[in-house]
């Protein structure tokens, strides 16, 4: 038997940890790693919430956010190829070309 | 109050997440840190397993550690092929502001979690799995979602391929 807060700071560990990586990081690349940090984190919730519950639904939902996030990663790495084939950089401060 | 086995796990995952959880924070090559997501996965599927979600635990080894890691190293070769550099080194800028802004979302997570009041503990049976659960719901009430869910893979397979494939494309004529 865990108590649950544990799952749960665990959690918020995990987001906080996104949400910084999310910021100092310049890469792009490592910047989609903290999103996936973040979505992780958010899932380890609803699976607590659902075993506790005695149901199904968190569970189900886990897996859809995983698919979200499978196919986000996909395509945002997509363009991030794009994007080094035109700016040959990955610095996320020199893509600036929209800045007014 | 530690008398069960399943808490010594739990911390090893929990430290496993938290290790590497802050050396994917402190690494500057975004190859170590590639590998140290792949670590932080591998301790997350082992918190499924432990709050008795067997069937997300191995989807998530499956799906994150063997495609979406993947993925990400060969974002990071190709990176790498056409900036010309050997590695890959990020830099960390903002660091204060973003260490603030973690810091004061990990308290007020925590002072809310804390004084939540959830005295529940987990419930974990070894001896129940949740694959026929899963497969039942997916296909009772779930089927619309599951069936969106597809389609909404195969646009994003097809988008994917087609948005990074001119870049294939180019570099074989050049």
């Amino acid at each position: 038997m865990i108590p649950s807060t544990h799952f749960l700071i665990i959690a918020a560990f995990l987001f906080s940890i996104g949400i910084i990586i999310l910021i100092i990081k310049r890469n792009a690349i490592a910047a989609l790693m903290g999103i996936e940090l973040m979505l992780n984190a958010v899932n380890i919730n609803l699976v607590v919430f659902s075993n506790l519950n005695r149901q199904m639904d968190g569970q189900m939902f886990v897996i859809f956010v995983i698919v979200v996030a499978v196919a986000e990663a996909a395509v945002g790495l997509a363009l991030l190829l794009q994007v080094y084939k035109s700016y040959k950089t990955s610095d996320l401060d020199k893509i600036s070309k929209l800045k007014g | 109050m530690i008398n069960n086995p399943e808490v010594y796990f739990f911390y090893f995952f929990a430290s496993i997440i938290v290790g590497s959880a802050l050396f994917l924070l402190i690494t500057k090559n975004v190859v170590y840190s590639a590998f140290a997501l792949l670590s932080t996965l591998l301790g997350v599927a082992g918190l499924f397993v432990l709050a008795s979600a067997d069937f997300l635990g191995i989807m998530q080894i499956v799906i994150y550690i063997g495609g979406v890691l993947l993925l990400f190293m060969f974002a990071i070769m190709f990176a790498n092929k056409l900036t010309g550099q050997h590695y890959i080194i990020t830099e960390h800028k903002n660091l204060l502001s973003g260490i603030i802004l973690g810091i004061v979302v990990f308290i007020i997570f925590a002072t809310a979690i804390l004084n939540a009041g959830y005295k529940e503990q987990l419930s974990y049976y070894p001896d129940k799995g949740t694959v026929s659960g899963i497969g039942v719901e997916l296909m009772t009430s779930y089927v619309l979602p599951f069936e969106f869910a597809g389609v909404f893979l195969f646009v994003a397979l097809i988008g994917a391929s087609i948005v990074a494939g001119y870049l294939i494309k180019d570099k074989i004529k050049k």
